[in-house]
């Protein structure tokens, strides 16, 4: 390793073992600015600076800050048949059309089987957004859709497409100053039928002040985690919530994150904890963490602990089920609340549900990044948004495929400057979308 | 909101090695570039404007604030052992960050965390590109001497352990 990578990984290890506050409190803030220079209009407009600067596209990140901040679940599954990772190489970037609403991050988005529906979200100025549209890449198209009458405007939301619905549940509102980061739970959720263009209020459920960790589409109902290990289902059809077991992780772990998957039968679910037992006298003390598989039946309600037979994962950022395993695609290395130096030749991991065996992926040309990755159906789909220098560099925005019948992995052409990993990318089955500051395609 | 403001405080972090000094940096930091906004043409470019600020501020504040720093070639470390039982490589740097001046770890965080070219890091740090590579060889110098940077991966002279 050379000398300039390995300073590297030591900054980035020390930078990611400090816990700084999510954000500062507003009223600190404002007590600060006064002091300094008696502004005081940068009291409030401070935390506006910061809403500024959270919606700026940034380069160099090796990690998006993963530990307690999870709003977004990761998308659930894709099925059927997608493009290989032969034919994503034939693919290229290309601008879409201007949409009908402002540019906004953190926007809950998802695929119709039609459109690429966008609601909600955050402007770079820090305007929290009511308004949304619609994509049809066949026409190339864009639509205003119906406002959002009587469901709480948010960003950073969790959503799900329901076969009939945008279902929109979780996320952040504005800044409330009462709160002890500033920002508040958006409340109850919404529901968008595009076909009649309409919204209607989702009923009362545990995410309308917990945070989402995870969230699945089972055909039928909704399965929400929340932070408070919570688990509950929402049915659309009678617009109603039922309690679930929790998640039986021991009572002084502190859930970090849940990365969900719906295999057809069962929910898997990997739980990523960790534990402090820190004396507040010494300041010494012992950090524990861990990563746990559990599989809910839902016909039971019962949750089994699945210890895992082979090389068990070291972080987990999303997974995807094919039909016939669950691919964990190379991710962060997990420490909970601890912290070590920056792992390289990372790789992804199979997991078989019927023998609860994992198996490892080939290294891919991002996965020290690591990258983010999404399914087609045939192939995964990597995006890196790090910088790596040494005898195996990527830029971010470089992409790449794997092809799982081979195991082997294909660099691809990288994205244009709008696309970040702060975009998430959506799968029509015949191409990437990506609404961000800039929307873009990935097809043919 | 919530993420880059993380992000801002764990460069602010490196740059100050202190995690008392890490927020009241950033914070500042984001005062001025309030102060400042009418004079940033392009709102994209505020991140960039804030980490500047941060890591003149930081160099500055150093000065200011904590005199007792000395420019060392031999850094004394001490690393923690962690539940797992593996060593807390964090602790150990960021305790040998804090023994080097505040310009040289500024240099490094900048060339090494922010992957910025020594000309922008003159730039920022309003010095020649010479004043750069000469921080930047003291404090790798120091670091090796640590053992830090060793090629065989073995662990660092100065390197023992304490038990939880």
């Amino acid at each position: 390793m050379s000398e300039s990578v390995k300073i590297t990984s030591l900054l980035h290890a020390a930078a990611e073992g400090f816990e700084p506050p999510t954000t500062p409190d507003p009223a600190t803030l404002r007590t600060r600015a006064r002091r300094r220079r008696g502004a005081q209009r940068a009291a409030g407009v401070g935390v506006a600076v910061l809403a500024l600067i959270g919606t700026v596209t940034v380069s160099i990140q090796r990690e998006p800050a993963r530990r307690g901040e999870l709003t977004t679940a990761p998308p659930a599954t894709t099925q059927g048949t997608g493009a290989t990772a032969k034919d994503l190489s034939a693919y290229r970037w290309s601008e879409l059309p201007v949409a009908p609403i402002d540019p906004r991050d953190q926007a809950a988005l998802v695929w119709t089987g039609r459109e690429m529906v966008v609601w909600g979200g955050v402007t770079r100025d820090g305007h929290i957004l009511a308004d949304g549209a619609a994509f049809d890449p066949t026409r190339s198209q864009w639509r205003p859709i119906a406002g959002s009458i009587g469901v709480p405007v948010r960003y950073g939301a969790t959503s799900l497409w329901t076969g009939a619905e945008l279902l929109v549940v979780g996320g952040q509102t504005a800044l409330d100053a009462n709160s002890r980061n500033g920002v508040a739970p958006a409340g109850r959720g919404g529901a968008y039928d595009p076909a009649a263009d309409r919204w209607r209020p989702v009923a009362a459920g545990p995410t309308d002040a917990e945070r989402v960790l995870a969230a699945v589409w089972t055909g039928r109902e909704a399965i929400v985690v929340t932070s408070e290990r919570s688990v509950a289902a929402y049915d659309p059809a009678t617009d109603r919530w039922r309690s679930l077991s929790p998640i039986p992780e021991a009572a002084e772990r502190e859930l970090v994150s849940v990365v969900a998957v719906w295999t057809g039968g069962q929910l898997l679910a990997w739980a990523l904890w960790t534990h402090r037992d820190i004396s507040p006298v010494t300041g010494s003390g012992k950090i524990a963490w861990g990563i746990d598989l559990f599989s809910l039946d839902l016909a039971t309600g019962q949750w089994t602990l699945r210890p895992g037979q082979g090389e068990k994962p070291i972080g987990v950022k999303v997974a995807y089920w094919t039909g016939e395993e669950v691919l964990i695609p190379a991710a962060g290395v997990f420490r909970g609340f601890s912290s070590g130096p920056a792992a390289f030749d990372r790789y992804g991991l199979r997991y078989d549900p019927g023998t609860d065996t994992y198996t490892p992926m080939r290294h891919g040309p991002l996965d020290d990044g690591p990258p983010e990755s999404y399914w087609t159906g045939a192939a995964i789909f990597s995006l890196s948004h790090s910088i790596v220098t040494g005898p195996d560099p990527m830029d971010d925005r470089d992409t790449a495929a794997w092809d799982p019948s081979a195991d082997r992995w294909t660099r691809l052409e990288r994205a244009p400057a709008g696309v970040t990993y702060q975009t998430p990318l959506l799968w029509t089955g015949r191409e990437f979308l990506s609404y961000g500051i800039q929307p873009a395609r990935f097809g043919r | 909101m919530a993420d880059r403001y993380g992000a801002l405080v764990r460069t602010a972090f490196l740059l100050t090695a202190d995690r008392g000094h890490a927020e009241d940096l950033a914070q500042a930091s984001l005062i001025r570039t309030f102060q400042a906004w009418g004079r940033l043409h392009d709102t994209a470019a505020a991140e960039t404007y804030t980490r500047t600020v941060m890591a003149r501020l930081a160099i500055r504040w150093g000065r200011r604030r904590w005199r007792a720093e000395q420019a060392t070639a031999h850094l004394d470390c001490v690393a923690v052992i962690d539940a797992a039982g593996t060593v807390d490589d964090a602790d150990l740097v960021m305790r040998c960050l804090a023994a080097l001046p505040g310009p040289q770890r500024a240099v490094l965080v900048l060339r090494y965390f922010e992957h910025r070219s020594e000309a922008e890091i003159a730039t920022i740090l309003r010095c020649s590109p010479g004043t750069v590579k000469s921080r930047s060889a003291r404090a790798l110098a120091a670091l090796r001497s640590a053992g830090f940077l060793n090629e065989d991966g073995s662990e660092p002279s100065t390197y023992r352990g304490v038990s939880p």
